[in-house]
């Protein structure tokens, strides 16, 4: 066991610092620089200043070194080059907690949306509820996050007026984005727990169990839940991933200081040290997350065991 | 036992904890005043901002000599309580009981009450100078006699000094001064201080007067006072603290107001600052004595008007105001409706439309619609072969003014923008006093430009040119690609020219466009000040922003040393002379200037002769108002040469369409759409609350229907 998360982990790093690197190239390749502006030109001598305010007068793999060492040894990600004055590290600060925030409460809203349905879809297969649920799932899947948001604002505040339109300041301001975040998300969960739980529900041992005469409720939800969830374990991991980086239409719609609207704005500023920021933080919690859902599999499922596949 | 479904409420519960833990829930009281400034600001810092985001906010909690006069923009006293004007020579009496403010209370060194000086002018405007700031805008102060050789030695001497570390101490990166070892620093500050005295005019005669000193005339120099790059910083907080001087833990202002929190991507709160000098009893004070004045000075006059109308800022003006960085368009006007956002620079261009036109048949006085200066155009990359056929360039020259006719801007401006923009038939936006703003091509009619058009393209033809097809450029964005479809269509029905539309990412674009790789590429750019230089200068030889390479030496001089030295070429009769020539001896002159009415329906020409004869006859203390006039000319018959040589296209002039509400005073639409907030009151002392939806008829029928359904 132990030696399985130890190994794990170190795999997370290795690939951590795989992708870090990766992008650190690419993110150079990229015609342009972070001092590009439309308006004014610099004169050279302030060009100059200002590259080696940002390590970028030495030669690129020197810029990587410097880069890497300050991050390994002092945590620190480096200065933004866009706005002047803030570190990566204070920007991250501010921003991911938004986004955790914002995610966590969208993931518990697919879930539990997501499995309920999926569920009940199971258990009445092939009746109308299936069909309505499942169509809503193809629905949540394929409608875009822009036009979920907008229908939810529709409804809930203009209509109901039970929310506010956008912003971050108190517990009100949360709900709708949430919302809006989750419902793909559990429309997916949804169809994979439908999926898992119509499988099991078909194995001897359910048959055996209501042989035996056990409730109905007592066999969903000792025997055949865990076939719902499963496969729905093995999505949540990416999906949490998926949740952080894909809020930007969301983060937009609703006016919330996350880090998705930070990823892409870095990327087109050229920022380059955001960029990495925030893709190592990003790679970093897609790695953690895998790796959790991996132990939580044990604990869920017997049959997994916690090795180390050459041992 | 149950495990499935306790794993379920265990992640769960986790995932709610990160949610607590994370969600800073906070109980922020609304603010009297919130605008969308609809981006993240860089920085405060006046010797770095280039943007209207950053101005928006350094207008607030910083302060210059003068201050924007919020409907003409004209200046108003601000540090400086007056100031006089003789010739060249500007001199700045500043008020004494101006602080400088760290987090509300008054910032003190060595226990005296730090106040704002002449020197921190001087070394805010020097600092422009020091590569290591990284400034943008330093070019304007080379206005200024000895700049421009103040920053050609600061930055040598800079180079120097950086070489030498590398060989000496290669281990220190030298970013900035305090990088350097102490002996070295101070040897640094000493030479820049003195070769700013030595070099530049601008002096601090004492702590309270300023004396600068131009380099030639410039009728908008008072008004680039009232601009927030020539706005003071305290020294001994940008020398401590570097480029973090601006973050809320050390910045020291002198504004109206304090900044109290600034949030990523998400607002900046500022607080009124209750040290400003602008007290109930000042008010007092300025009106009994402006009253019994008879004659007063404009900028008296302006005072006045303000104290009258609007009173005292720390007895009327806001107490808490945010600026937010909404960047959605939708987001930010549902925001406006519901109340939880005050003004709106800008509208989604499918609603501007639509309430332009609604505005004829109910009053809406939440929308503010005016045109702006800025220009939207098409660059044309002169060194491509086709643009340069022919004896000296004619028959590309026919080519590119057979484009420009035969784009049908009032169309664009129907069918694609939606915000009543103003078809450009020239490059200078109008609005600059004194300045003509009548088209310099096109009959006025689309379909008799086509026609022109036609002609023009079979002349090439005619030549043997082949036309290739001509790769348009422009950055992704849904507007741009609109309008370079619809010009698309225009090009291949009545010319026959073959365009192929390429869209890159802004940064890809950007580059692409400084380095020349591009044939006809879209631009807008945005008028720094009221003056044509601004526009015109960028098109001389050598100059950065000249990305269509055009290139022409009368151009060039009548722009750079005519207009920029406009008094040494007036001084004598042999000077006016040699001036008049050399403007006619472009090889168009006769075709363009001379047959140019002007909207007193005599020619550029005449108009420009007499202007320059009549300099000679008046007396001394009006020669300076006709220099200025005269140079206004010189930049008209500039425009009639770009215009001439069309290397770039123009499309459209700007509007801007904003919604505040009625009862927000000391606010007003003008041509940059700057709205310092110390002006801001509300009619009745406070806010008034409530949706504002019942104001906006078309949306309020919109939104019924929604409710419907």
């Amino acid at each position: 066991m132990l030696r399985f998360v130890i190994y794990r982990l170190i795999w997370v790093v290795i690939t951590v610092w795989a992708v870090a690197t990766i992008s650190f190239f690419v993110i150079r390749a990229a015609p342009g620089d972070p001092f590009m502006n439309e308006m004014r030109a610099l004169r050279p001598e302030v060009r100059e200043a200002k590259k080696r305010e940002y390590h970028l007068d030495r030669p690129l793999v020197a810029q990587y070194g410097i880069w890497l060492w300050n991050m390994v040894s002092k945590a620190d990600l480096g200065p933004s080059m866009k706005y002047r004055g803030k570190t990566v590290k204070g920007i991250i600060a501010q921003t991911l907690p938004v986004s955790i925030a914002l995610g966590s409460l969208a993931m518990v809203f697919a879930v539990l949306i997501g499995l309920s349905t999926g569920v009940v879809a199971a258990l009445r297969q092939n009746t109308a509820w299936d069909y309505g649920l499942m169509g809503l799932a193809v629905l949540g899947i394929s409608l875009p996050n822009f036009v979920i948001s907008a229908l939810l604002q529709m409804i809930f505040v203009f209509k109901l007026k039970l929310f506010p339109m956008g912003g971050w300041v108190g517990y009100e301001h949360v709900f709708l984005p949430a919302l809006a975040l989750s419902l793909p998300f559990a429309a997916r969960i949804s169809r994979l727990a439908r999926v898992g739980m119509l499988e099991v529900l078909t194995e001897d041992f359910i048959r055996t169990a209501h042989a035996k005469g056990l409730r109905e409720r007592h066999i969903v939800i000792k025997h055949a839940l865990k076939g719902a969830i499963l496969p729905v374990m093995s999505f949540i991991g990416p999906a949490f991933a998926l949740i952080l980086t894909g809020s930007l239409v969301i983060e937009r719609i609703f006016y919330i200081p996350g880090l998705g609207k930070i990823f892409i704005q870095a990327a087109i500023n050229r920022d380059y040290y955001v960029v990495l920021g925030t893709v190592v933080v990003f790679s970093a919690l897609l790695c953690f997350f895998n790796f959790l859902v991996d132990i939580s599999y044990a604990f869920l499922d017997p049959r997994v065991k916690l090795e180390n596949k050459q041992a | 036992m149950y495990r499935n479904l306790l794993t379920i409420l265990l992640g769960c519960l986790i995932c709610i904890s990160a949610f607590l833990a994370t969600f800073g829930g906070n109980s922020r009281q609304r603010a009297d005043y919130i605008w969308n400034n609809q981006t993240e600001p860089q920085t405060l810092d006046p010797g770095v901002i280039s943007g209207e985001p950053e101005g928006a906010i350094v207008h607030a909690v910083l302060e210059g000599l003068t201050s924007y006069h919020w409907v003409s923009l004209e200046p108003m006293p601000a540090v400086a309580k007056s100031w006089e004007i003789e010739g060249l020579t500007y001199t700045f009496h500043l008020r004494d009981d101006s602080y400088w403010v760290r987090g509300g209370e008054i910032f003190q060194v060595d226990g005296q009450k730090r106040r704002v000086t002449a020197h921190d002018f001087s070394y805010a405007w020097r600092r422009h100078f020091f590569p290591e700031t990284g400034s943008e805008y330093n070019y304007l102060l080379h206005l200024i006699e000895g700049t421009q050789e103040y920053q050609e030695a600061v930055g040598r001497h800079w180079s120097g000094l950086v070489a030498r570390y590398g060989r000496d101490h290669p281990s220190v990166a030298v970013v900035d001064p305090r990088s350097l070892e102490t002996a070295d620093r101070e040897a640094l500050e000493r030479f820049r201080d003195e070769e700013w005295r030595r070099r530049v005019r601008v002096q601090a005669i004492d702590d309270l007067t300023l004396e600068v000193t131009l380099k030639s005339p410039a009728p908008y120099f008072l008004d680039l006072t009232a601009f927030p790059p020539l706005y003071p910083v305290p020294r001994e907080v940008v020398e401590e603290h570097g480029r973090e001087w601006v973050l809320p833990d050390n910045i020291v202002t002198n504004g109206p107001f304090v900044l109290e929190e600034w949030r990523f991507n998400s607002f900046l709160r500022m607080r009124k600052n209750r040290h400003y000098w602008e007290t109930t009893s000042y008010a007092a004070q300025r009106l009994s004595k402006l009253g019994s004045i008879d004659h007063l000075r404009a900028e008296e006059r302006r005072e006045l008007d303000y104290f009258q109308s609007l009173g005292s800022f720390l007895e009327r003006g806001l107490n808490v105001i945010d600026a937010f960085g909404i960047e959605e368009q939708n987001t930010s006007l549902n925001l406006y409706l519901n109340d939880d956002i005050d003004r709106i620079k800008e509208l989604p261009p499918e609603v501007t439309g639509d309430l332009l036109e609604a505005r004829d048949e109910f009053p809406m006085p939440h929308l503010h619609h005016n045109t702006s200066n800025a220009v939207y155009y098409y660059v044309i990359n002169l060194e491509l072969p086709v643009f340069s056929k022919g004896e000296s360039g004619e028959l590309g020259r026919k080519l590119r003014r057979a484009l420009a006719l035969c784009v049908d801007r009032q169309g664009i401006i129907d069918v694609v923008t939606r915000g009543h923009q103003k078809p450009a038939y020239r490059f200078v936006p109008p609005g600059i006093a004194g300045y003509s703003d009548t088209p310099l091509f096109s009959s006025g009619d689309f379909q008799q430009d086509v026609v022109e058009a036609k002609r023009l393209v079979a002349q090439v033809r005619a030549a043997g040119v082949k036309i290739p097809r001509v790769k348009v450029l422009y950055n992704t964005h849904e507007s741009h690609a609109k309008i370079a479809a619809f010009v698309q269509g225009l090009w291949k029905r009545h010319l026959d020219i073959e365009i192929e539309l390429t869209n890159q990412e802004w940064g890809v674009y950007l580059d692409a466009k400084r380095s020349g790789q591009f044939e006809v590429a879209r631009m807008a750019w945005i008028g720094d000040y009221a003056d044509p230089n601004t526009f015109l200068d960028m098109l001389s030889k050598g100059n950065p922003n000249n990305d269509s390479r055009y290139e022409n030496p009368v151009y060039d001089r009548v722009v750079s040393k005519y207009c920029g030295y406009i008094l040494e070429h007036l001084k004598t009769e042999n000077t006016r002379k040699a001036l008049l020539q050399d403007v006619s001896s472009w090889h168009a002159y006769d075709k363009t200037v001379k047959t140019r009415v002007r909207p007193d329906g005599r020619t550029l020409d005449q108009t420009l002769r007499e202007a320059i004869d009549s300099y000679s006859s008046v007396g001394d203390n009006q020669k300076l108002d006709r220099a200025f006039g005269v140079r206004l000319l010189l930049f008209e018959v500039a425009e009639e040469m770009l215009m001439y040589d069309m290397p770039l296209i123009p499309f459209y002039f700007y509007t801007r369409t904003q919604l505040w509400p009625p009862e927000l005073e000391g606010i007003a639409t003008n041509a940059r759409a700057i709205h310092p907030p110390k002006y801001l009151r509300w009619r009745d002392g406070e806010r008034p609350t409530g949706t504002r939806y019942g104001s906006f008829p078309r949306l309020r029928a919109q939104l019924k229907t929604i409710e419907k359904e």
